[in-house]
């Protein structure tokens, strides 16, 4: 649906060049929630404006359902983008057209007829909740009232891709899980193929199938959410994941940890766990089975779209042929284990 | 004691050089400033040679005083309009003043559109010209009313120095009467009816813009 082969793209400024986006490949697939996440300034913005060319690439090909449109005329390239629409942080709505006008902008710049705008902007005002907003100005709409306006405006042309850059991040918690509520529906209902940016994970974990880790213009990390969360394939990947999950562990023990065992410390250790052992008695077993005496002191578990995914953090007491064996059994469970240090 | 009747016919001379000159600053003026800022770098129709060109041109027209751009257009307005005497050939240096002001002042008026916008219309796959015309301008609208108030009413202040070279209106009449007959009541009075007509031009265009805010 989306495919991005070999994208560079630079910025030119006064102070150097900007690598923005450094051989970005991905593909995104019809139907699927794909996410970007990274810091700011990783040039999630640059990648998702390559993918409907607000930013040319210098180099690379940018592929919409097979076809590099970075080849078409002027022309050719408005038709393409008539087929994606594209969501803002800051809903970027014509603050001197009501709502109405506002949903209906696409279909007037194809030359719509009034019943037809008319046909398509009321099943949209419907899908998004706004049928009683329809005759409000922007500056008369909450956060979330806006963003439901942008995505029934980026609906109206009935296009097979949305984009979505950091669509979310100007909300309230609240505000968030509704508009991603929304777009898990539309998503759903139109077999709408997504592809959205954001720095904040639990957006990521809230309704993406597949999620790539950006990091100074590269791709660290493109896997399945589950795979994500459990094992990143690298030590880099591992640890923006941590510090965009703000998955630090408590200040006092933080202070007292060291890197290197040392004698009479007991590791700490951070188990993940998915699907089913997320639900089974792991802790139990652990103590039963290998006799370790543990002592949880954070535990979380949180909801991915499709998936559970268990994150405890514990102390563990018992002898090194103990510990071993505890590693393993966790393993076997599907777990994995990460030791954060000892105290 | 003067004749009312005294004021009627340079008010409507007046009146008759500021609409004319007002319009074409309008039909000039508008689509100039819409070309100055399109063509910035980094925008829509970025082209940095046209901007430049335009750019010097404007500010070189802006940078003449009124009564020597007056003086010097003579051949250019007897060319145009046959005579370079009259109300109707004060319109064509009041046009050419006007132009470029409200070039300018469209300019920064559209460059206060947010980018965004623009972006989110180039997404949905609109052209330049739609662009302009569906997001650009409509947006900008209480800024361009106020713009064209702006040059409306720098017109009228003109207009009074257009008189000087035989162009009529209230301007000639307060020299003629106020300079050079000394008749201080024709002078009071053409200054209140120049007050008149300004805070008139201001009232309508704030309340367009008023109707335009929401
Ligand atoms: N128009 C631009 N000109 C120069 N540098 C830019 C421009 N846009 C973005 N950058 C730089 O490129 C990098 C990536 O930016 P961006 O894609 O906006 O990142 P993100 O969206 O992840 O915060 C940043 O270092 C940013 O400063
Ligand atoms: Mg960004």
């Amino acid at each position: 649906m989306i495919e991005l082969r070999h994208v560079f793209k630079k910025y030119h400024t006064r102070a150097g060049d900007i690598p923005a986006l450094v051989d970005i490949n991905l593909q995104v697939k019809r139907g699927e929630i794909f996410g970007v996440i990274g810091k700011s300034g990783a040039g999630k913005s640059t990648l998702i404006r390559s993918v409907n060319l607000l930013e040319r690439p210098d180099q690379g090909e940018v592929l919409i359902e097979g076809k590099n449109i970075l080849t078409l005329s002027a022309k050719a390239l408005c038709q393409v983008r008539h087929n994606i629409g594209m969501i803002f942080q800051h809903f970027n709505l014509l603050s001197s057209c009501h709502v109405y006008d506002n949903i209906a902008l696409p279909l007037v710049l194809l030359n719509y007829s009034r019943k037809e705008i008319q046909k398509k902007v009321e099943p949209l005002l419907e899908l998004t909740g706004l049928t009683q907003k329809k005759l409000a100005y922007p500056r008369q709409l909450s956060g979330g009232q806006k963003q439901r306006v942008a995505i029934a405006r980026a609906l109206a042309s009935h296009p097979a891709i949305l984009l979505c850059d950091e669509a979310t991040s100007a909300l309230d918690l609240h505000t968030t899980q509704s508009i991603l509520g929304l777009l898990k529906d539309i998503n759903q209902q139109f077999n709408l193929t997504i592809l959205m940016i954001t720095h904040e994970m639990e957006v990521v974990k809230a309704v993406c199938d597949r999620v790539a880790l950006l990091s100074q213009g590269r791709i660290l990390e493109l896997s399945t959410m589950a795979e994500f969360f459990t094992r990143p394939k690298t030590e880099k990947a591992k640890k923006l994941i941590e510090t965009l999950s703000h998955r630090a562990l408590p200040e006092k023990l933080l202070k007292n940890k060291k890197e290197q065992f040392f004698e009479g410390s007991v590791p700490i250790w951070r188990i993940y766990f998915t699907g089913n052992s997320a639900q089974s008695p792991i802790i139990t077993a652990l103590i039963q089975r290998c006799a370790l005496e543990i002592n949880i002191f954070q535990a979380n578990v949180e909801t991915l779209k499709e998936d559970t995914l268990g994150i405890m953090d514990v102390t563990v007491k018992g002898d090194p042929k103990q510990l071993q064996l505890g590693v393993d059994y966790l393993i076997s469970q599907g777990a994995r284990v990460e030791v954060l240090g000892y105290v | 004691m003067f004749e009312i009747s005294l004021f009627i016919e340079p008010l409507w001379q007046t009146i008759y050089m500021v609409f004319f000159s007002s319009l074409l600053a309008m039909l000039f003026g508008i689509p100039l400033g819409v070309v100055l800022f399109i063509t910035r770098p980094h925008h829509i129709l970025s082209h940095e040679k046209i901007h430049r060109l335009m750019n010097m041109l404007v500010s070189g027209l802006r940078s003449i005083p009124f009564i020597i751009l007056m003086i010097a257009l003579i051949p250019f307005t007897r060319f145009l309009v046959g005579t370079s005497i009259g109300t109707t050939a004060a319109i064509v240096p009041l046009a050419v003043c006007a132009i470029p002001f409200l070039g300018k002042v469209v300019e920064s008026v559209l460059s206060e559109v947010s980018s965004g916008l623009i972006e989110a219309a180039q997404s949905m796959g609109a052209s330049t010209m739609q662009i302009i015309l569906k997001v650009l301008l409509p947006e900008a609208l209480p800024g361009l009313i106020q713009g064209v108030t702006l040059t409306v009413i720098n017109l009228i202040a003109y207009s009074a120095m257009a008189g000087t070279i035989g162009g009529g209106g209230l301007g000639d009449l307060a020299i003629r009467y106020g300079y050079q007959r000394f008749d201080t009541q024709v002078m009071l009075l053409t200054i209140v009816i120049l007050i008149l007509l300004v805070q008139f031009t201001q009232f309508l265009g704030d309340l367009f813009v008023k109707r335009l805010r929401r």
